[in-house]
C-alpha cells in the first residue's frame, strides 16, 4: 500500500523531472488540505463566479445559417451577403402538393389559392410565388397582355382545358411550378431579407407610434458619395427564430389545407435547417439526459455510493452551465458544433472526478482520515487530471485552424469547457467532498471481482508477451489505415435523416419533379447603365444557361433556371403574335430597351427581384438538387469555368448562393481534417514529452493515443460511414479521452517504476490502482455515448456508435498496448544499462 | 343688449380665418384638392430618376403633352414621347385616364424598332408608372366615394400650415385597384398642394413616401416641379425615384390628333 508520507517525499532528487514532478505533486497534496481546511470560502468563490457569468446569459446568440460554415472574413461570404443585400434572400422555403392525379381542377385550385393567401398573409413573409401568381404574358391583336395566370380564372370546361394546355406548354411553369404530368405543384415562399426590427414587421400598424418624418430625407442620403443609411448600424440578416416562426405558421397552414388529394410537404434549406437544428437539438438534450441518468446507475452500481454519483455528475454539469456562460460572455455565437460539447464536457468532467475519486477512497480503505484521503488523493492524480486537461484542449486548439467555421469553433470552445471541467474537478469537487457528510468507509474491496481479475490478465499478457501483444495492434493499426484510405469524404445533411421524414421525402421528391429545392445564383455584372439591353450579351447568357442546363457532373444537373431572358423571350414571342418561333432574344438592342419599357408599364413588378435598377446587372437563379455537398465543386467548377468561357469579357460573373457556400464547406473538410489532426499531434507530443521526462518515451507514448483514432475511422469505412463535417467534431472527443487515459497510464507507471524499479511490477500495480479507473470512466462512458445509437437522426447514431466503440479501443490499448510498449523499453534501457557498466567494467 | 351682441357677433367674424376653411371637414379638404386648378393642359418636359440602394441612378426624359378629355374634363388624356436615353428614343406612350375607377385605363405604347403601337391591358393602377416608384395611382386623382377621409390634426412642414388627412379606401376593390391600404396625405392650407403623402402598400408591407421637393407657380397655377417618391420596407429604403419638371406651359393651343394613336406612332 501507498505511505502517504512516502508519497509527499522525493523519490529520485538526482533527477530535475522528477525533482519538479514530486514538487508539483506535493504542491497539490497541500492544495488538497486547503480544499479540506477551507471548503465554504471555495464554493462560494465559485458560486460567486457561476452566477456572474450567468448574468450574460441573455446575450446568447445563436447561428446555425449555411452562412455559419463560413469565417466573417471569407470571401465567399462577403460575396453572398452582398448578394442578399442587393436582391434578397436566395433561400427559399418550399411548399410540394402532390395530388392523386391530375391538379388542374376547380377543387384543387381553389384550395391552391387558399394556401397562397394565407401563406403570403404570415409576417415576415417577403413573397409567395405559384401557379396562382404565375407570370402570363400574351399577345392578343396589337395588346400586350401580362397578368397572373389566375387573375381571371376559368369558368368553364373549355376554360381549364385550355389552361392546362397552357401551363403545360410554358417552360415557365412546366418543371418549375408544376411537374411533366401535372400531378404536383409547388409553391415558393421568400422570407423577408433583414429583421424584423430593420423591415418593420414587429411595428403594431398605430399611426401614433408612426414615424412620419422618416423615408423624407433618403434620396439626398442615397445620392450623396459615401452616404451613410439613416440607420447608422448596418442591418441583420433575418434571425433563425424569425424563420422558424414562418415555419411553425406554415406547417399550421399546412396541416389546414390538408386532404386526401392536396397533401402538402416543406422542403428547402431553411426547413432543413430549422430541422436539424431541432431534432439533433432534441435529441442530444435527451440523450445527453438520458446520458447522465445512465452514468448515475453505472456509477452507483459500481461503486454503491450516492456521493461517487452525485458530486462526479454536478461537477460536470456545472462545467458544461460555466462554459456557455464565458462563451456568451464572450460574445462567442453558438454554432452546430456546439452540439457536442455537453457529450464531451460531460466525458471529461466525470473521468476527472472517477480518478480522484477512486483514489481518495483507496488512502481512507488504509485509514486515512478525510483531510489526508484528500491530500493523498490531489497528491497522487493532480498532476495527471492536470495533464489530461490540458493536453486534451491543447489538442483541440488545433481546430482553430480550419476553414470551416464550426469545426474552428471547437477550437476555440471546447478547450474553453476542458478548462472549466478541469477547474471544477480540481477546485470544486476537493471542496464537495470535504463538506459531504458520508461515512468514511473506502470501496469494497474487489481484489478478486471481474474487473481486477481483467486487469490482471491484461497486466500478465502484456508484460509477458509483450512483442505479441505490440503486434498484433500493430497489425490492426496497418490494416486500419489501409482502410482509413478508403474513406469516404462527405457532406450530405439530408441523408442523417430517417428515410420517411417529410424534409428527406419532400426533398427527394423534389430533386425528382423539379430538379431541386435548393438554390444557387449567379450574377451577370456589366457595369454600364442599361448594360443588360446588350442583344449579344444576353445571347451570350443564354448560351451560358443552355450549357448549364445540359451539363452533368458526377450525376448532378441542374433544374430550371430563371432570369430576366425569360421575360425578354416571352415579350417578343408575345409582340410578335404568340409565335414560338419568337421566343428568342430579340436581335436589336432597342428593341431589347423598348419591349422592357413596356413591360415595365405592364403592371408586373417582376423585374424588381432580377435585375438593377440601373439595368446594369442581373440575377439567374437556378434549381439544383440537394446531393451529397462533396459532388459539388467539380460540378460548380465546371460550370463556373463554362459559364465565363461562353460570356466572355462581356460581363462579370459572380457565383453565390447557398449551394456555392456549402460546396466551399466541403471543399477544405479534407484539408481542415489533416492539418487539424497534425497540429494535434505536434501539440500533444512535447506534453507527453514533458509528463514523462522523456523524448523517447513520450513519442512512443502516442502510439496508444493514435491507435483508438486510427481504427475508429477504419470502423467508420467499414460501415460506409462518411468523414463529414459532424463526424471530423467525433475527433475532438475521441482525441480527448484516448490522451486522458494514455496521461494517467503514464504517469503512474512512471512513479510506480521509479518506485519498484521493474517494469512488469509497475504495470501490475498501475493497473491495480488508476486501472481500475480507466476502466469504469470507459465503461460508463461508452454505455452514455451508446445510447445516442437510439436516436432519430442517422448522423447521431454513428455518433454513438463511434465514441463509444473509441473509448472501448482507447482504453483497450491502454490496458495493453502501452504496458507492452513500456515493458519492451523499460527492457531495452536495462539491456543498454548492462551493456554501458560490461564496456567500462572491460574498459578498466 | 345691443353692444353684447354687436360684440359677439365682432368677434365671431374675426375669430373666422380668412380662407373660411376652419369650419371643413376631411372629405371637404379633399375635394377643394381634386377641384384646384391644374389647368386644361399642360406641356412640360420631365426628367426621371430611378435610384437603388446603393445611390445608382438610371435616367431618362420624357416630353410630356397632358389635357382634359373634351367630351368629359374629368377625364384626362396624355402623351410621352421618350427624348433619351438613345434606345428608347422616339418610344411614345399614350394614355386616356377615366376619372371612373370601374373604367380601365387606355394605354398605347409605340415601339420605333418595331414600328408598331402596342396597347397595354392595365386593369389596375397599382402599377409601376415606367419602373418607377409612382404607379398610374400616384399620378392620377382618386375618386373620392371610394374613400373615407379623416383630419387627423395641422403640422407645420418647412414653415408651412398643413393638414394632415387619414385616406382609407372604403371598399375592397378601390385597395386592389391601388395597391393601398391606406395612406396620410399632408395638404398646404394655403394652396391646397398635397406635398407629403405615405402610402401603405399591400404587397410586401411596404411604405411609400411621396414628398414635393419644389412647387413653383406658373402661370397662376401650383406646380410641383420637383417629386420624389421613396419605397421603404421598415428602415430599408428598396429604391427611389425623383420626376423633375420644366419647361412648363399651360393653356396651350393643342391639336386634337396630338392625343391618336397615329400621333403616337409618328413621333416627336
Amino acid at each position: 500500500m501507498d505511505n502517504p508520507q512516502e508519497a509527499r517525499r522525493p523519490r529520485n532528487a538526482g533527477s530535475f523531472f522528477h525533482r519538479t514532478r514530486d514538487r508539483i505533486e506535493q504542491g497539490f497534496a497541500r492544495w488538497g488540505e486547503i480544499c479540506y481546511d477551507h471548503p465554504w470560502k471555495i464554493i462560494a468563490f465559485v458560486i460567486a463566479a457561476v452566477i456572474f457569468f450567468s448574468l450574460w446569459f441573455p446575450t446568447m446568440e445563436v447561428d446555425t445559417s449555411n452562412e455559419s460554415y463560413l469565417r466573417e472574413d471569407d470571401p465567399a461570404r462577403a460575396i453572398y451577403d452582398e448578394f442578399q443585400r442587393e436582391f434578397g434572400k436566395d433561400e427559399r422555403i418550399v411548399v410540394l402538393v402532390q395530388s392523386n392525379g391530375d391538379i388542374i381542377n376547380e377543387s384543387f385550385l381553389r384550395q391552391l389559392e387558399s394556401m397562397h393567401r394565407k401563406l403570403e398573409a404570415i409576417p415576415q413573409v417577403d413573397k409567395v410565388d405559384s401557379l396562382i401568381n404565375a407570370r402570363l404574358t400574351l399577345g392578343r391583336e396589337d395588346e400586350l397582355i401580362v397578368k397572373d395566370l389566375f387573375e381571371d380564372w376559368p369558368q368553364t370546361e373549355a376554360d381549364f382545358t385550355l389552361l392546362r394546355q397552357r401551363i403545360h406548354d410554358n417552360p415557365l411553369y412546366r418543371n418549375h411550378l408544376v411537374n411533366a404530368d401535372l400531378t404536383m405543384t409547388m409553391l415558393m415562399v421568400t422570407p423577408d431579407t433583414y429583421t424584423a426590427s430593420h423591415s418593420g414587421a414587429d411595428t403594431s400598424g398605430d399611426l401614433e407610434e408612426f414615424d412620419f418624418s422618416a423615408g423624407f430625407e433618403d434620396v439626398d442620403t442615397l445620392l450623396e458619395e459615401d452616404a451613410k443609411p439613416a440607420d447608422e448600424e448596418e442591418a441583420k440578416f433575418i434571425t433563425d427564430a424569425e424563420i422558424y416562426a414562418i415555419l411553425d405558421a406554415m406547417k399550421d397552414i399546412n396541416a389546414e389545407h390538408r386532404r386526401a388529394d392536396f397533401r402538402p410537404g416543406l422542403a428547402g434549406s431553411p426547413y432543413m435547417m430549422h430541422q436539424l437544428t431541432f431534432i439533433m437539438g432534441r435529441d442530444m438534450f435527451v440523450f445527453s439526459g438520458v446520458g447522465i441518468l445512465l452514468i448515475s446507475a453505472l456509477l452507483f452500481f459500481i461503486f454503491r455510493r450516492w456521493v461517487m454519483v452525485i458530486l462526479p455528475v454536478t461537477v460536470s454539469a456545472l462545467s458544461v452551465y460555466f462554459t456557455f456562460a464565458l462563451m456568451c460572455f464572450f460574445g462567442i455565437v453558438m454554432t452546430t458544433s456546439v452540439q457536442i460539447l455537453p457529450s464531451l464536457l460531460l466525458a471529461v468532467g466525470v473521468g476527472n472526478s472517477v480518478h480522484i475519486f477512486t483514489v481518495y477512497f483507496q488512502a481512507v480503505d488504509r485509514g486515512d482520515n478525510k483531510r489526508q484521503a484528500m491530500s493523498y488523493a490531489l497528491g497522487h492524480s493532480g498532476l495527471a487530471v492536470m495533464m489530461t486537461g490540458l493536453t486534451t484542449a491543447g489538442g483541440l486548439i488545433s481546430f482553430i485552424t480550419a476553414n470551416m467555421k464550426p469545426v474552428a469553433d471547437m477550437g476555440i470552445t471546447s478547450p474553453m469547457g476542458i478548462m472549466c471541467a478541469l477547474f471544477f474537478s480540481l477546485v470544486l469537487l476537493p471542496a464537495l467532498i470535504a463538506v459531504t457528510p458520508f461515512r468514511d468507509k473506502g470501496l469494497k474491496d474487489d481484489s478478486d471481482g471481474p474487473f481486477q481479475r481483467f486487469l490482471m490478465w491484461c497486466a500478465r499478457v502484456s508484460t509477458g508477451h509483450p512483442l505479441k501483444v505490440i503486434g498484433l495492434w500493430f497489425v490492426l493499426i496497418a490494416v486500419s489505415m489501409v482502410m482509413v484510405a478508403q474513406i469516404k469524404v462527405s457532406h450530405f445533411p439530408l441523408a442523417w435523416f430517417p428515410v420517411d421524414s417529410e424534409v428527406r421525402t419532400t426533398t427527394e421528391a423534389m430533386d425528382a419533379n423539379f430538379g431541386g429545392a435548393t438554390f444557387s445564383e449567379i450574377i451577370v455584372d456589366t457595369g454600364k447603365e442599361n448594360g443588360l439591353h446588350d442583344p449579344e450579351l444576353l445571347k451570350a447568357v443564354d448560351a451560358a444557361m443552355n450549357f448549364v442546363d445540359q451539363l452533368e457532373v458526377h450525376g448532378v444537373k441542374a433544374g430550371k433556371a430563371t432570369s430576366l431572358l425569360d421575360i425578354n423571350k416571352e415579350l417578343h414571342q408575345a409582340l410578335n403574335g404568340n409565335n414560338p418561333e419568337y421566343y428568342r432574344i430579340p436581335d436589336d438592342r432597342a428593341l431589347i430597351a423598348q419591349e422592357l419599357l413596356l413591360f415595365e408599364n405592364s403592371g408586373s413588378d417582376d423585374l424588381e427581384d432580377i435585375v438593377d435598377t440601373s439595368f446594369s446587372k442581373m440575377r439567374i437563379t437556378i434549381k439544383k438538387p440537394f446531393v451529397d455537398g462533396v459532388l459539388y465543386p467539380d460540378y460548380l467548377d465546371a460550370m463556373e469555368s463554362g459559364f465565363n468561357d461562353i460570356v466572355g469579357d462581356r460581363a462579370e460573373v459572380v457565383f453565390t448562393g447557398v449551394i456555392t457556400i456549402l460546396a466551399g464547406g466541403v471543399k477544405v473538410l479534407i484539408g481542415d481534417t489533416i492539418r487539424a489532426y497534425l497540429l494535434a499531434f505536434v501539440i500533444i507530443s512535447p506534453l507527453m514529452m514533458l509528463l514523462v521526462g522523456s523524448v523517447r518515451t513520450g513519442l512512443i507514448s502516442m502510439i496508444p493515443n493514435l491507435a483508438p483514432i486510427v481504427i475508429t475511422m477504419a470502423l467508420m469505412s467499414l460501415l460506409k460511414i462518411p468523414l463529414d463535417a459532424f463526424t471530423l467534431l467525433i475527433g475532438c472527443i475521441a482525441l480527448g479521452l484516448a490522451v486522458d487515459d494514455t496521461i494517467h497510464f503514464m504517469h503512474n507507471f512512471q512513479r510506480y517504476y521509479a518506485r519498484l524499479g521493474n517494469a512488469e511490477a509497475a504495470v501490475r500495480e498501475t493497473l491495480r490502482t488508476t486501472g481500475k479507473a480507466l476502466m469504469i470512466t470507459s465503461l460508463v462512458l461508452s454505455g452514455a455515448f451508446f445510447i445516442n445509437m437510439l436516436g432519430t437522426m442517422y448522423n447521431l447514431q454513428d455518433f454513438g456508435l463511434l465514441t463509444g466503440f473509441c473509448i472501448i479501443v482507447a482504453f483497450l490499448a491502454d490496458v495493453t498496448l502501452a504496458p507492452s510498449l513500456m515493458t519492451l523499453l523499460a527492457r531495452w534501457k536495462e539491456r543498454q544499462a548492462r551493456q554501458t557498466r560490461k564496456t567500462l567494467e572491460e574498459s578498466a | 343688449m345691443k353692444l353684447l351682441t354687436g360684440t359677439l357677433l365682432l368677434a365671431t367674424l374675426l375669430t373666422l380665418p380668412v380662407s373660411g376653411f376652419a369650419e371643413m371637414s376631411a372629405r371637404d379638404i379633399m375635394q377643394k384638392v381634386k377641384d384646384r386648378d391644374d389647368g386644361n393642359n399642360v406641356i412640360m418636359d420631365m426628367e426621371m430618376i430611378l435610384i437603388d440602394s446603393k445611390g445608382n441612378t438610371r435616367e431618362r426624359s420624357i416630353r410630356s403633352f397632358r389635357r382634359d378629355a373634351p367630351d368629359n374634363p374629368e377625364d384626362s388624356e396624355s402623351i410621352m414621347f421618350f427624348l433619351s436615353p438613345a434606345n428608347v428614343e422616339n418610344t411614345g406612350f399614350l394614355t386616356y385616364d377615366y376619372d371612373d375607377g370601374d373604367k380601365d385605363d387606355d394605354q398605347w405604347l409605340y415601339l420605333p424598332a418595331l414600328k408598331k403601337v402596342k396597347r397595354i391591358a392595365a386593369a389596375d393602377k397599382s402599377g409601376s408608372f415606367m419602373g418607377t416608384d409612382f404607379t398610374y395611382a400616384d399620378m392620377s386623382s382618386p375618386d373620392l366615394d371610394d374613400y373615407d377621409y379623416e383630419l387627423m390634426k395641422e403640422v407645420e412642414i418647412d414653415g408651412h400650415k398643413v393638414w394632415q388627412i387619414l385616406s382609407t379606401p372604403n371598399n375592397e376593390e378601390e385597395i386592389e385597384r391601388t395597391g393601398y391600404t391606406k395612406s396620410v396625405v399632408f395638404v398646404r392650407q394655403d394652396n391646397l398642394v398635397v406635398i407629403r403623402s405615405v402610402n401603405w402598400v399591400k404587397k410586401g408591407n411596404k411604405n411609400k413616401f411621396m414628398e414635393v421637393k419644389e412647387l413653383k407657380q406658373i402661370d397662376g397655377i401650383w406646380t410641383p416641379t420637383e417629386v420624389v417618391m421613396t419605397t421603404k420596407k421598415g428602415k430599408e429604403t428598396e429604391h427611389a425615384s425623383v420626376l423633375k419638371s420644366s419647361n412648363i406651359q399651360y393653356n396651350q393651343e393643342l391639336d386634337d390628333d396630338l392625343f391618336t394613336q397615329r400621333r403616337l406612332s409618328k413621333g416627336l
